[in-house]
Order: C-alpha cells, then sequence, then structure tokens
C-alpha cells in the first residue's frame, strides 16, 4: 500500500512539474508580446505586468482544459482582454480615478520604465477603449485582423472598423513625424 | 482603410513606443501568484467571535444601545435610489436546445421593425436553456438616426465561458429578417459589479416605454448620427458631463432634476442608457433613463428574536461589531432577507462604514458557508418605530469579487501589520493606523493640521491609495481600507471604505472642499 502511495505521489509531482515546465516555456514565448499589447490597451505598464501575470496565472489553474487548445496564442489574448477589462471595473468608474490617482504618485523608478512620446499617449488616451484594444492586438500583439476579432469577441468587419478610425487618431502624428 | 497611413508606420510607431518586459519579469510574477493560490485559507478568529457575540448579548439586554452604533452606521440619505438585483446566475439547461459551447449558429428573430426585444430574448434564452432573467452589464440596441433597429449585441458571463449574441443589418433594409448569431467562447466570464435588474427586466422596459421615446430625448446632431441603448462600460466611450438623467413620467421622459413622482425611497428603478453616436467620439452623448420597476417592497413586519439559520450573518456582522434591531425573511420567499438596524447607526458621516461593511460580511458570509440567501434587504427603524428600506442587493449576483481576488484572503499573502503600519505612518499624516482581524483590514484615521488643510487632504489621500495599491501588486492581500479623517477642529470631513476584495468604494465627505478624487464632481447623475 505504501508503495501504491508513494508512486502515486511521485506522479503527481511529475505531473506538476511538468506542467511548470511547460507553463514557463509558454511563458517566456507569449509573455513579452502580450505584455506589450497590454500596455497599450491598459496605458499602464505595471498593470499590463499585472494582468499578463494574472493571464498565465488563469493558463495554470486551467491547465488541463486549456494548455492543448489548438490556439494558444488566441486563448491568451482573449483571456488578457478580459482581464484586462476586469481590472478597468474593479472598482467602478470611481476606482479608475483612483488608479489614475496612484498612478500620479506612483513610484518614480516605475514611470521611468516607460516614457513613450507624449502625443501618442494622449492619442491613445483619446481613443474608444475598442479602438485601442484592436490598435494594440494588430500592431503590437501582432495578430492578423481575424484573430484580433476573435479576441475582442466581435466580427471582423467591427474590428476593421475599429482600426480605421484608429489610425485616423494617430494619422496626425505620424505626419508629424 | 487610409491610404496615407501605413501598417508599417502605426507598427513601427508603437513598436518604438513600447515599454520594456523581459520574461523573467512576468515568470517571477506568475510564479509568485501561483505560490499564493496554495497559502492556506483566511479563518474567523474564535476569539474574535467570542467577543463579538458577547458584545451583542450586551447590546440585546440593554435594549437599542446607539453607543454601539457609534461604530455602525448610514446607508444613505433619504430619498437614494434604490436598484435591485434580484437575477441570478444563469447556468446550462440540461434540457436546453443546443449545447453551450457548440458552434456559432443563428437564429430568426423575425422581422426587424416589428421585434419586440423581451420577447427576442426570451426566444434567445430558451432556445440557450439559460435564465431570462440572465444579468449582463454589456449589450447594446443600435438604430439609425430615423430610429430604425439595425444592430444588436448580447454578452452573457457564464462560469467558465460568455456567449454572445450579435446582429448586424446596417445595410438591410429596415424589415429585413433580425438573423442574430449565437457563439459562445471557453473564456470564463469577467468577475463583475452590478446592482440592477436583469436583461429580461429592462427589455420588457424598453417594449414598454418603446424605443421612440428614448430616442427622442437623445441629442439629434448632423449626418452620421446613429443611437444606441443598452448598457455598457461606463468611460471612454463618452463625452465629458454627458451624463444627463431622464425618468419616465407614463407618457414621457422628464428630466431628473425635475421630477416630482414619488420618491426614490419608495420605488425601484430600472435604468436603461442611451446614447448618439456621432463619426467624432467627442460628440457622443450618453443618457440615462430610469423606469419604475412596477414591482412593489413592502416593509417588513415586526420584529422577532433572529432565528438559528441567521447564526452565521449574525456572527459575521459581529466580528465588525454590526449588532441588527432584527433580522428575518422578506418578500415571503425564504431566500430574501431583511436587516434592521437604526436610523442612529446608519446616520452620517460614519453610517456609510456600517452599510459597506453589513453588505461586504453578508456576503462573504453566504458564500463561505453556502447560506441559501439570495437577497439582502436593508432598513432603517426610526425611534417611533418606522421603518424605511434603504437598500436591496442580490447577495448572489449584486456583488462579485474583485479581479485577482479570492474569497478567502489568504493568510500571510500579505505584509504584516507592522510593516503597514510604518510605510502608511512614513507619510507622516497617519495618527492611527491598525490592522485588525485576520490581517486583512488596515483603519487608518487622520486629523488634518490646521494650514495647508487641503494640500496634506489630497497629498494623503493619494500616497494611501498609491501606498496599498503597491502593497497589493506585490502580492499583498489588504482587502479592506477603513479610513476617516477629521479636520483640526475633530469634525469629520471624511468616512471610507474601499473594499479592494469586492471592488467597492463607500464614501461619505462632509463638503465640496474634501470630495476625495475617487468621487465624481456632482452633477445630474442619478442621485436627489
Amino acid at each position: 500500500m505504501r508503495n501504491e502511495v508513494t508512486r502515486a505521489a511521485a506522479t503527481t509531482d511529475a505531473a506538476t512539474r511538468a506542467r511548470a515546465g511547460s507553463l514557463e516555456r509558454i511563458v517566456r514565448e507569449h509573455s513579452v508580446p502580450l505584455a506589450r499589447t497590454l500596455a497599450f490597451v491598459t496605458l499602464d505598464r505595471q498593470a499590463a505586468a499585472d494582468i499578463a501575470q494574472e493571464t498565465f496565472l488563469r493558463l495554470y489553474l486551467h491547465w488541463d482544459t486549456v494548455a492543448e487548445h489548438p490556439d494558444l496564442t488566441a486563448w491568451l489574448y482573449r483571456v488578457a482582454l478580459n482581464r484586462a477589462k476586469d481590472h478597468r471595473r474593479a472598482l467602478g468608474r470611481a476606482g479608475r480615478l483612483v488608479e489614475r490617482l496612484a498612478a500620479g504618485a506612483a513610484n518614480t523608478d516605475e514611470a521611468r520604465q516607460w516614457e513613450p512620446q507624449p502625443d501618442l499617449m494622449n492619442a491613445l488616451r483619446a481613443l474608444p477603449r475598442r479602438q485601442r484594444e484592436a490598435t494594440a492586438l494588430h500592431y503590437v500583439g501582432d495578430l492578423p485582423i481575424s484573430e484580433v476579432a476573435r479576441a475582442m469577441g466581435i466580427s471582423e468587419g467591427a474590428a476593421k472598423t475599429h482600426l480605421v478610425r484608429a489610425r485616423q487618431a494617430l494619422k496626425s502624428i505620424l505626419e508629424e513625424k | 482603410m487610409d491610404s496615407h497611413v501605413s501598417d508599417q508606420g502605426i507598427r513601427s510607431l508603437l513598436h518604438r513606443n513600447s515599454p520594456a518586459f523581459t520574461s523573467d519579469e512576468i515568470w517571477v510574477g506568475v510564479q509568485k501568484r501561483i505560490a499564493s493560490r496554495t497559502r492556506a485559507p483566511r479563518s474567523r478568529r474564535r476569539l474574535i467571535r467570542v467577543f463579538a457575540m458577547a458584545t451583542a448579548g450586551v447590546v440585546l439586554a440593554g435594549g437599542v444601545s446607539y453607543g454601539v452604533f457609534e461604530a455602525v452606521n448610514y446607508l444613505s440619505k433619504p430619498g437614494d435610489i434604490l436598484v435591485i438585483s434580484d437575477d441570478r446566475p444563469i447556468s446550462p439547461n440540461a434540457g436546453a436546445g443546443v449545447t453551450i459551447g457548440a458552434a456559432d449558429y443563428q437564429i430568426d428573430l423575425g422581422p426587424a421593425d416589428q421585434i419586440k426585444f423581451a420577447e427576442a430574448w426570451r426566444q434567445i434564452a430558451e432556445l440557450l436553456g439559460v435564465d431570462t432573467n440572465a444579468w449582463t452589464d454589456d449589450y447594446s440596441l443600435d438604430f439609425t438616426s430615423s430610429g430604425d433597429f439595425v444592430a444588436m449585441s448580447i454578452t452573457i458571463p457564464l462560469p467558465g465561458q460568455k456567449i454572445l449574441v450579435s446582429w448586424d443589418g446596417r445595410d438591410g433594409a429596415r424589415d429585413q429578417e433580425v438573423l442574430a448569431t449565437v457563439s459562445t467562447t471557453e473564456i470564463p466570464g469577467h468577475d463583475s459589479y452590478s446592482t440592477d435588474y436583469g436583461l429580461s427586466y429592462r427589455l420588457a422596459k424598453v417594449d414598454e416605454v418603446g424605443v421612440a421615446q428614448i430616442l427622442a430625448v437623445l441629442p439629434q446632431a448632423g449626418a452620421g448620427v446613429s443611437y444606441r441603448i443598452g448598457q455598457w462600460e461606463p468611460d471612454d466611450e463618452l463625452s465629458p458631463g454627458g451624463e444627463d438623467s431622464y425618468v419616465w413620467a407614463g407618457a414621457s421622459f422628464e428630466p431628473f432634476a425635475q421630477w416630482g413622482g414619488p420618491t426614490v425611497a419608495s420605488i425601484s428603478w430600472v435604468t436603461i442608457e442611451g446614447m448618439t453616436l456621432t463619426p467624432e467620439p467627442s460628440g457622443t452623448v450618453q443618457l440615462w433613463f430610469m423606469m419604475d420597476s412596477g414591482i412593489s417592497l413592502p416593509n417588513s413586519t415586526v420584529t422577532t428574536e433572529p432565528a438559528a439559520e441567521f447564526a452565521e450573518l449574525m456572527d459575521a456582522w459581529a466580528t465588525r461589531m454590526i449588532i441588527p434591531v432584527g433580522v428575518g425573511h422578506d418578500y415571503s420567499e425564504p431566500n430574501g432577507i431583511y436587516v434592521k438596524l437604526s436610523a442612529e447607526a446608519l446616520a452620517p458621516p460614519d453610517g456609510i462604514m456600517v452599510s459597506a461593511l453589513l453588505v461586504r460580511e453578508a456576503f462573504l458570509a453566504v458564500h463561505e458557508h453556502d447560506l441559501p440567501f439570495d437577497m439582502l434587504a436593508l432598513y432603517s427603524v426610526d425611534a417611533d418605530r418606522t421603518e424605511t428600506l434603504r437598500s436591496v442587493i442580490s447577495l448572489q449576483s449584486g456583488i462579485r469579487l474583485a479581479d485577482g481576488w479570492e474569497l478567502e484572503v489568504p493568510l500571510g499573502a500579505g505584509p504584516d501589520s507592522s510593516e503597514v503600519y510604518d510605510v502608511a505612518s512614513g507619510r507622516a499624516y497617519v495618527l492611527t493606523g491598525t490592522v485588525g482581524g485576520d490581517g486583512s483590514t488596515l483603519k487608518v484615521h487622520l486629523q488634518l493640521p490646521e494650514e495647508d488643510a487641503q494640500e496634506a487632504y489630497a497629498g494623503y489621500l493619494k500616497q494611501l491609495i498609491a501606498v496599498l495599491k503597491q502593497f497589493n501588486r506585490e502580492g499583498g492581500r489588504i482587502a479592506l481600507l477603513q479610513l476617516s479623517i477629521d479636520d483640526a477642529g475633530g469634525n469629520p470631513v471624511l468616512r471610507d471604505v474601499h473594499d479592494f476584495q469586492l471592488g467597492s468604494i463607500s464614501t461619505w465627505y462632509s463638503g465640496e472642499e474634501y470630495r476625495p478624487p475617487w468621487i465624481n464632481p456632482p452633477a445630474s447623475f442619478p442621485r436627489p
């Protein structure tokens, strides 16, 4: 009986290690583009890192059903967008003010880690959320429009519309260069 | 797409401005999060419960004590809006016509110019096998400038997946068939917060009032205008300040500010958002439309001794020093409960903390102990025993855990109490800061200096929230901040409960000069 228990425990440990190893490979492959994409969705570097970590945590927690997903990349981005949405509404309308307030008072070391050109940030901040999401997914995450649509849960036509409008908004910045 | 702006130009611009991340940074964070999930769950300490119950006994023996309620308090001004969430999380029905997770399919909802939205939703829900009163905060119905129905989108979050119902008929005739596409994803539903009616209530109200009545109120700008009604994320698609409210007066909508109908304390509302969409986002205007639900919520009956079935709730409230005058069942439903507190206890300034903690502890107790309670009604009891219904909230779907939080806050996952205190007091404003209970609650009291009080006030609020946010980012678990700030003369200026675990903020402030930054300026938001 003891041997059986020991073998079972060993099997479980091996499975856990294998899962951890596979998870690490996935994190190393996908985390940087995912986090960068999220940075342009949330306009908050730290939030992007948090959400990326939460997304991979979700993967870990749902490993048995997701690890063999036929399109893991799409799954990750879709979950990440959901988490970004949660992040925004977590404290509700008032909470977003808190987020901005806190961001303003945040450690300057953190702020120094991301200093995009101000006119770009202003333009992105002015974009409606879905336009910003589509822009980030397509141009930063390098997802094709079909994947952008799937990640956002909208039609390809709607995704294109968001991208066209976003490009219009960003046009002036490009033309000034 | 615009030929003057190349894909490569946009891509290059964004990549040049991308923040730097390393996979090491993310991987370390992921490992920490995984580790925190394996730690011991929160448990209420027996000593606390014993102490709290002893206190309860003293209070009950002495009658309705005002003194005890100094630590307990006011929910809302008389006349605050009453919102109801009696919708329940939907679950797949084994006898349903489709299998959740099946491939996309279409459902014919009939001609667009004759559609009745509640009936259309009933058909969709029946086919999916979900409750018609499914909760959602993401649905929209689109109309042309002429009022023709041309598009719809409804997202229903289910445990473990979402359902998206969509139709886009912008290029069709006004009497075209509405062929809605129903798709499901394996994406887990997001955690959200909502206190409103389920979808069937709201769509029935749209049908009853008529879309034309709503569109008639919305601003009608120039070419390219369209309209949207429903509910969606509040914020960046709105124009600044465009959030006026209107109340259905039986034949038309009236501005809320001029509303002379029944007080909102005795009536419940269904709220629907309406928006005028313009080609330029800056022209977008959003309004709120409030309609009487028609559901009567009678005052509860006489106070009775709490039954044994409420013991867990009483325990939970007692840990926060909240001792109800009465607890019982309400609405003739065994899963609906009422709680009565002294009106004095619910009076400002500190009452806001009481109501926030009462709802929080009820939610946690119901879910921790799997109690069969869905709805909580809070009554205030005046000295002459007059009872006033103050709020009703769903304990199943009206409150949700905030992003990244579990029901049980892990012990030891956060910084220890001394660390919290040191950091907070390092800002030089804290008079007292304590971490109580299981280590997940931070209580802070501050007295402002006589000079530069406003600057100190604003600076402190910024710093405190930033500090707590940073703690929680680093894996800390300060679930609850109870903040009280007085002026130099000892007069209360702010009482606040930041519930990071449930993603809610409850705030009282004495005047506009002390309006905290997380409260929008007073406008015509639907509050009397």
